[in-house]
């Protein structure tokens, strides 16, 4: 029984988490009754102690669960109709169009790269597609873009600067190329900017305050500034996009990108 | 006033359970891939993959075990290539207790310990671990590893026989395996 007795108590935890495990009953018995097993038990439960209580004071990475939270933002499937804040927004949204008549345009006022660039962030979304460089920090994100040589903001909108970012990508179509740098405002929303050179572009949206489109199950904003034309898209309808485009008015943009509220 | 549901049946909140469980299974994926910048790999790998696909999970109160074991199996199929399989000789392998008393082991710092831990051969380290983080049964350990029961309690015992043996070669300074081993490193300290 000795040697069976030591291959069972083995599998005890030093903590006490199998007290009441039946399978343990019959050897702890035994060793309450085997001076030899209890001394041996009684000194490797210490060891087992002290080996637990190391690896449980290994410090964790200060910034991992932000982490986590953020790059599953990403990933999750969004069931928009199980939230209640979809419903509160779309309620929003019919009494904003009934009271300022504003009405979002539709899919076709939307360009062949902005379709693309849409459908590249849904691929991202629905994790089918990898960034090409994951990172916290928009900076090491634009470093990136600018060492291959892509397209990105000018200057990022202020009220986007300093949020924490998911990953970029570098988007090619029809022998052009954009850039989507993807935001973490909390709260599950994520917000992807996309940003192209504005010269070769078939549509190029007209100057002035950003336009307004919906697109399937995205709200879509777009403008331009200098020499580049931009997109920011959420599929968390349209008052994150306008969250930052109002502040960006306000700080760093010398003109209104919304039209008078 | 009605009673909170079981936790089988309630719908997981995910905030809730990267709080619960992070912390468990970085220190796993460390004690798997000896580098802190890998297990936080994992780790983050593991809660995408639950994002992805946990809602298929039916039985909510296996939500634990199906991390580690998601977390284990990519560890196999993404870091594990050099030593896929590992040949060990488990005969060879003696799982007697060397002869010391236990107090000896209290001179030995965490980070030797951790770093023993991570030397052990890889065939008794995962489960290993997994006893040492105290989250999951013997039961839950064969269920994660998919080993059987007796496997487990074998690779415990031989494994702490050889974790006993490179604390004490540590000890005695004999020992150029042990590499202290720190979460926010790159492996080494």
């Amino acid at each position: 029984m000795s040697d069976e007795a030591r291959l069972i108590l083995s599998a005890y935890r030093p903590g006490g988490q199998d007290t009441h495990d039946p399978a343990f009953a019959a050897a702890l018995e035994a060793a309450k009754k085997d001076p030899a097993l209890a001394q041996w038990f009684a000194g490797q439960q210490a060891f087992d102690r002290l080996v637990a209580g190391h690896l449980r004071a290994v410090a964790v990475p200060a910034d991992l669960r932000a982490k986590i939270l953020a790059g599953a933002a990403a990933s999750r499937p969004r069931q928009w109709w199980r939230q209640p804040r979809w419903w509160a927004l779309a309620a929003a949204v019919l009494i904003f169009a009934g009271v300022a008549g504003f009405w979002p345009g539709k899919d076709a006022g939307l360009a062949d790269w902005q379709r693309r660039g849409l459908a590249v962030a849904g691929e991202i979304v629905a994790a089918r597609e990898p960034f090409d460089l994951q990172h916290r920090d928009a900076a090491a994100l634009t470093a990136w873009l600018r060492d291959h040589a892509t397209p990105q903001p000018v200057a990022l909108p202020a009220p986007l600067d300093g949020k924490p970012t998911l990953g970029c990508k570098t988007i090619a179509w029809d022998g052009h190329r954009m850039s989507l740098i993807c935001f973490d405002l909390g709260d599950g929303v994520i917000v992807h900017l996309f940003t192209t050179d504005r010269a070769g572009l078939a549509h190029v949206p007209a100057d002035g305050p950003a336009r307004f489109v919906r697109a399937g199950a995205w709200t879509v904003a777009m403008w331009n500034e200098g020499d580049k034309t931009l997109m920011l898209a959420t599929d968390q309808g349209e008052e994150p996009l306008r969250r930052v485009l109002r502040l960006a008015a306000a700080s760093f943009y010398p003109r209104g990108l919304l039209a008078a509220e | 006033m009605s009673a909170p549901l079981p936790t089988a049946v309630r719908p997981i909140d995910f905030h809730e359970l990267v709080d619960r469980h992070y912390t468990a299974l970085f220190r796993f994926a460390l004690s798997l891939a000896k580098n802190g910048s890998d297990a936080a790999d994992l780790t983050q790998q593991t809660f995408y993959l639950w994002a992805a696909k946990g809602h298929q999970l039916r039985d909510l109160a296996k939500v634990k075990s199906w991390l580690f074991t998601t977390l284990y199996r990519e560890y196999l199929s993404t870091y594990r290539h050099a030593t896929k399989f590992p040949h060990v000789e488990l005969d060879d392998v003696s799982h007697e207790m060397p002869s010391v008393a236990p107090s000896i082991f209290n001179e030995i710092d965490g980070h030797t310990v951790v770093g023993a831990l991570a030397a052990v051969d890889e065939v008794f380290r995962a489960p290993l671990s997994l006893f040492y983080l105290e989250e999951l049964s013997y039961l839950e350990i064969a269920d994660v590893l998919a080993i059987p029961i007796g496997t487990v309690m074998s690779r415990l015992s031989r494994g702490k026989a050889q974790l006993r043996q490179l604390l004490l070669d540590a000890r005695a300074g004999a020992d150029g395996k042990i590499i202290p081993l720190r979460a926010d490193g790159k492996g080494a300290a």
